[in-house]
């Protein structure tokens, strides 16, 4: 969780899910870093889908 | 302040991981240091001098951290040597291509006041992905100097060099950079405020320490409590109980700093190189990124075996039995013990040593390159599947790999790990990833008894070795650690060409290592070895050491070895690869085919697969003992540690044996 914040997965940000295989870690893009989560850690960030601007 | 003209300016290079610190901090000292494209290389603060015009500047390259909150060990080290050690000058290095996540470390450090210079690292990278980074609007919003940098390629460094001793000489630490919470943050803050007694002493700046307290740094709070009266600490505590999601508000409020910075700053959006983009498609895929990796482990064997291997045979044969006959015959007058001290003790152990440099070259080498690309976090990307299943994460895949080379940096750099439990068993285990030193051994006696299938042999090995690493690790978190959960978020640095320089320096400081050892310990152990296998007199069979290795046959008449071997694995406890020193000595052969043909005479193929295996999980050797103690801070874990690599080496050893006996295999 602290690990998280740190590396910018805060309150509000946009965040992108770069690999999703169905199961085991995920790949997640946030302010510019892609960063590596354990699929349990991925369970406890909730997020809201947006279209993308592009 | 505090600066010793003597020291000169002590200068702390702080960054995140993959930023290049490390680069920065070899091109400015010299100081041949272990840099590595993996997140969290530099497990312990290093120090370095660098000299200009008269000036000393002392260098502290600190491990690199996300932030100054105490998540890891590593991190710690970090935070504690900027809050209390006051260096004169910090110079922040920041990755210019990922620069709104890096602003988030520079804006702590700025909330420390300390006088600080930010290195703009990597701007080569951030301009060719498009972006355009304005230097001097970074430096009016950030209030200090920025320069820009390519540390790969050296260039920045004399103007860097310049900000610092300019920060330095105007001697004054900034006011703190002072963020202002929405609530209930702000009203927590003034609590804390009110109830901590305004003389407390504890070596941080207040607000800080009021802020820290609040995102929950766990060695902060034991500080404050230790520097409390008790009352006081159940006030600050029922407060503190409160705080709910405040770690989030503080740690949103820096970040929203750092995306204004950021935005007022760089123009251009990144783009993503497409190359790596395919790569990472194959290395991080769940099945491709496994046999990826699987592969590229077994062609480093094979480049072991088929290319260095031979010139290992050259160089023992040419060198090392030619530099022998000829002192026999130069020492021809000198007593026969000298000479047999020479030939046998000195040349046939530690001569014979050296020339499996060319076979730890390959594996150092293709170490370093992995490491420099950032491949590694790749790996343990994909591992981290398998690695849950033995009750392990991901991210405990770095420091296992980089045993590989060897064990100790193995176990100092678990620090990287932040749960206590998932680092202890990373700890316990790294004792069984074979170290270059056990595959120097490996590789001799696979390609004495083996041949063409060396190579074959030698990976089948060490995939028993990993099993029996796996199946310990389960047990340890299945029964020690129940229940204990441990977490995996990684950054993925970019991929980078690997930079030559970076490889050699790191691939020619373990071969130097490696030198060092066999001259000094080993050459010694080999002149003991030697002694004891030479007096009483009467030749090697009447020996101490033969009457020492007779007690062990018993043990070792169950895996099919013979006293000789029994005393070269006793002695692998200085280091693994004296076991090839002792048994040139004991063999009284001092070359490479003459201590082939020695091993192949005492014992039969069965019993060679069965000493691998043994040799490969005996107990850890006295620098890893050292280093379990150091890292584990107690005796019970290193005398764990021993206890159960006897065991298991033993046990899994006299399985092989018995079983090859049973299935009449190689008997």
């Amino acid at each position: 969780m602290a690990r998280c914040l740190a590396l910018g997965c805060t309150l509000g940000t946009a965040v992108e899910m770069e690999r999703n295989e169905g199961r085991g870690p995920v790949v997640i893009k946030v302010r510019g870093v892609r960063v590596a989560l354990g699929r349990d850690e991925s369970m406890r960030l909730t997020v809201a889908a947006q279209e993308l601007a592009e | 302040m505090r600066s010793l003209p003597q020291s000169g300016i002590t200068v702390a290079l702080s960054g995140a991981p993959n930023t290049g610190k490390s680069t920065v901090f070899n091109a400015l000292t010299g100081l041949r240091q272990h840099t590595g494209n993996w997140p969290g290389k530099t497990v312990e603060r290093k120090t370095g001098v660098y000299r200009r015009n008269g000036t000393l500047f002392s260098l502290v390259d600190l491990p690199g951290s996300y932030s100054l909150t105490a998540n890891s060990a590593e991190e710690e080290v970090a935070r504690e040597f900027l809050a209390r050690e006051h260096p004169d000058v910090v110079v922040a290095i920041v990755d210019a291509s990922s620069l709104e996540r890096s602003l988030y470390l520079v804006g702590e450090i700025l909330e420390l006041g300390l006088p600080t210079v930010v290195a703009l690292n990597m701007a080569d990278v951030a301009k060719a992905a498009g972006l355009t980074i304005d230097i001097r609007r970074l430096e009016a919003v950030l209030g200090v100097p920025v320069v820009p940098l390519v540390a790969r390629r050296g260039e920045g460094f004399l103007e860097l060099m310049n900000a610092v001793e300019r920060v330095a000489a105007e001697g004054k630490a900034k006011p703190p950079l002072k963020r202002d919470f929405v609530p209930p943050t702000d009203s927590l803050l003034d609590s804390l405020d009110a109830i901590i007694p305004a003389d407390l002493e504890l070596p941080y700046p207040r607000r800080w320490l009021l802020v820290k307290l609040l995102e929950g740094d766990p060695a902060l709070e034991r500080s404050v409590k230790a520097s409390l009266p008790p009352d006081v600490w159940r006030h600050v505590k029922q407060t503190l109980a409160r705080r709910g999601e405040a770690s989030l508000t503080i740690a949103g409020t820096r970040y929203d700093w750092a995306a204004d910075v950021y935005r007022g700053a760089v123009r251009g959006k990144k783009k993503v190189t497409s190359w790596a983009d395919s790569a990472d498609r194959l290395l991080m895929h769940p099945v491709l990124g496994v046999a990826a990796f699987i592969s590229m482990v077994f062609a480093v064997y094979w480049l072991m075996f088929r290319l260095a291997s031979p010139l290992q045979r050259l160089l023992s044969d040419r060198l090392v039995d030619g530099s022998a006959s000829r002192v026999e015959s130069a020492l021809s007058s000198w007593p026969d013990w000298s000479v047999s001290l020479i030939t046998d003790g000195i040349i046939g152990g530690v001569g014979l040593l050296l020339t499996f440099l060319p076979i730890l070259a390959v594996l150092f080498l293709a170490l370093a390159a992995l490491e420099d690309v950032g491949y590694m976090a790749r790996a343990a990307f994909v591992m981290d599947r398998f690695m849950h299943r033995i009750g392990l994460r991901g991210k405990s895949f770095l420091p296992l790999f980089i045993g590989w080379g060897c064990n100790v940096p193995a176990i100092t750099g678990s620090r990287i790990i932040e749960s206590r439990p998932a680092r202890l068993t990373t700890i316990l285990v790294a004792p069984l990833v074979p170290c270059s030193a056990r595959m120097v051994v490996i590789a001799l006696f696979t390609a004495s008894f083996f041949g063409g299938a060396a190579a074959l042999v030698s990976w089948g090995m060490v995939m028993m070795n990993l099993a029996v690493l796996a199946v310990v690790a389960l047990l340890i978190s299945r029964f020690l650690f129940k229940g204990e959960q441990s977490s995996f978020v990684m950054e993925l640095p970019r991929y980078h060409m690997p930079n030559v320089r970076t490889v050699l320096f790191s691939t020619f400081e373990r071969l130097r290592r490696f030198v060092t050892l066999a001259g000094t310990v080993i050459l010694v152990m080999s002149i003991v070895v030697w002694a004891l296998s030479t007096f009483p007199g009467d030749g090697v069979e009447d020996s101490f050491l033969a009457h020492l290795g007779r007690g062990l046959e018993p043990v070792g008449g169950l895996m099919g070895l013979d006293w000789r071997m029994m005393v070269a694995l006793l002695t692998s406890f200085v280091a693994k690869e004296q076991t090839i020193a002792t048994l040139g000595v004991l063999l009284g052969t001092s070359g490479d085919s003459a201590l082939r043909a020695g091993i192949v005479g005492i014992m039969t193929p069965a019993a060679a697969v069965s000493f691998i295996a043994l040799q490969m999980l005996f107990v850890p050797c006295v620098a890893s003992t050292a280093a379990l103690r150091q890292e584990t801070g107690s005796w019970r874990w290193t005398g764990f540690a021993l206890g159960y690599t006897l065991a298991v080496s033993f046990l899994v050893a006299i399985v092989v044996y018995q079983g090859a006996r049973l299935l009449s295999l190689g008997v």
